[in-house]
């Protein structure tokens, strides 16, 4: 994935200069982790207290079921459920087309 | 001078990915091998040297233990001593400089930890906001505030990560799985998504005429088959800007949280059944752990069915990469007289990574299937190589948002045609699969429909 010949300032982030009206680099870097320590710290907790998010995290959690998972073989429940699909084609190998 | 001679194609960043990836599989694989020898069933004694991060709600300390309480850090340790000599490793093969590299690879790591405790945030973990996305915001919030230090860039090498981790990833896509659910499996997952992958691509070639093919054709694999996954396989074997690499993934994430949401009740609403409405779930919604947060919300028989549909969707990745890969060489770099190249030319223009991945796909695929035992080992053995490539893409995605620009994504915005593009790819996708998995289900084989739901 080669990037376009970029100037030098925008391969380290052109933004890194101070622009009139607007906070310096280092102040901007601070509000962003104030905003993420906000939420991550307060908001998104606070969340997690909510019935409905609590019982979808814990249902999700008792089922094996990873919503952050990438591929099959990141899922907790796939090698029960893998095995449980097995034994289901392999006494009826007709029914899903396979002899 | 030494800087105009063209490099051996033996150190080159694809050849060297392959060494390194195949070495992280054949040490875990030997050390799994030796260790189950006489044992009841597969050991990996490595598994325990490396660790992710835990999940926590309201203390980021609670993600230094894990499900049983037990510290991480050592685990951590592992991940990153091992990293930090294979990529050395790696470019002192590619005679590159690698004096900077320790102290440039610690920082970018710390990053990455930083990331990944973003992602395990229990909340954002369940909606699906997968670390992928945080390593880019992470990394963007640096670049496009203070901009990228120097003394991270000797690390930052987002292709080199990605491309190791994707050889090492080929263990974990296992050929023999795609008759998992019969026919109707291979109908659903295999002959409607490359026919929604190949649409949806000439649909934006012909009808949006989006001028970069590669994010055209990034954006209509990861939509098609299987989200993030897909679409660093497709970018890497495409030549993708980084920046269309985020893009996809960033369009896509947003899509599969919604999806996640909608889909369950509008299958409940259309009586469309676990069975049908399962199939429809894990053959459209972009990734695994959303296909089974969504196929749960349907019972047991909803989950078994999207994430078996999912599985064999995912397996295409290989097939889609080889032949992204050969597409690309032969079809679209052409010679500047606009001449199809040679086969020589092909091979020197071919992304070697990609045959890594395919060999260490065959190789675990064959030892897999080879019987219990088998099967055993290599579910063992890629235990470590699927540890260690998490953590390579998430120091990639940290290195791509190093790099990246916000003025830079801005130009792909234009017109809004990459959002276009997903949201007509993607309401065929939904057309396709839905019409397949009814006709599979209940019309050809509606007695595999009987068995799922018993």
């Amino acid at each position: 994935m080669p990037l376009p010949p970029l100037p030098s300032s925008a391969m380290s982030g052109s933004a890194s200069t101070s622009e009139p009206g607007r906070p310096a680099p280092g102040a901007r870097l601070a509000i962003c982790l104030a905003a993420i320590t906000v939420i991550w710290l307060v908001i998104l907790p606070a969340i997690a207290q909510v019935s409905t998010v609590r019982t979808m995290i814990d249902r999700h959690e008792a089922h094996g079921v990873d919503p952050s998972a990438k591929f099959y073989s990141e899922l907790p429940a796939m090698p029960m459920i893998s095995q449980r699909v097995d034994e289901i084609r392999r006494a009826e190998p007709e029914a899903f087309g396979l002899k | 001078m030494e800087e105009n001679r063209p490099r051996s194609p033996w150190r080159s960043e694809d050849v060297w990915s392959i060494w390194l990836g195949w070495a992280v599989l054949a040490v875990a694989l030997g050390a799994t091998m030796v260790a189950s020898t006489g044992a009841e069933k597969a050991v990996n004694p490595l598994t325990g040297m490396l660790a992710d991060l835990g999940g926590w709600v309201s203390n980021p300390l609670d993600a230094l233990r894990d499900k049983n309480g037990a510290s991480v850090l050592p685990g951590l340790v592992g991940v990153f001593a091992s990293l930090l000599v294979l990529f050395s490793v790696g470019l002192a093969g590619m005679r590159e400089r690698t004096r900077e590299f320790p102290l440039a690879f610690a920082a970018l790591f710390g990053l990455t930890v930083f990331a990944y405790l973003l992602a395990g945030q229990k909340v954002v973990k369940h909606l699906n906001l997968e670390y992928a996305l945080w390593a880019l915001t992470v990394g963007l919030l640096i670049s496009n505030t203070i901009g990228t230090p120097a003394i991270l860039k000797p690390a930052v090498r987002a292709e080199f990560y990605i491309k190791t981790g994707l050889v090492m990833f080929g263990a974990e896509v296992l050929f023999h799985q795609l008759l998992k659910l019969g026919l109707p499996g291979v109908f659903i997952a295999w002959v409607v998504t490359p026919t929604v992958l190949i649409l949806t691509y000439l649909f934006g070639q012909y009808v949006l005429k989006i001028e970069s093919k590669s994010l055209n054709l990034v954006i209509s694999a990861d939509m098609s088959v299987c989200g993030v996954s897909a679409a660093i396989a497709t970018a890497a074997a495409c030549k993708a800007k980084k920046e269309e690499l985020s893009l996809a993934i960033g369009i896509s994430l947003a899509f599969t949280v919604i999806m996640m949401v909608v889909m369950p009740p509008v299958i409940g609403w259309l009586e469309l059944g676990p069975v049908v409405g399962g199939a429809w779930i894990g053959g459209t919604i972009d990734s695994t752990g959303a296909v089974a947060a969504a196929g749960d919300a349907l019972g047991e028989t909803g989950l078994l069915v999207a994430t078996t549909v999912k599985m064999i969707q995912n397996i295409l990745i290989g097939a889609v990469a080889f032949a992204v890969a050969m597409y690309w060489v032969t079809c679209v770099e052409k010679s500047p007289d606009g001449a199809r190249p040679g086969l020589i030319e092909i091979w020197r223009r071919f992304p070697k990574f990609v045959l890594g991945f395919i060999a260490a796909s065959i190789a675990f695929s064959l030892l897999s299937k080879s019987g219990d035992q088998g099967e055993a080992i290599a579910s063992a053995a890629t235990a470590t190589s699927k540890t260690l490539r998490g953590w390579c893409f998430c120091l990639a995605f940290v290195s791509i948002g190093l790099e990246t620009n916000f003025r830079e994504l801005k130009q792909y915005l234009v017109g809004g045609k990459p959002l276009i593009l997903y949201v007509c790819g993607q309401a065929l996708n939904l057309t396709l699969t839905l019409a397949m998995a009814w006709l599979m289900f209940t019309k050809v084989y509606p007695n595999a429909a009987a068995s799922l739901a018993k």
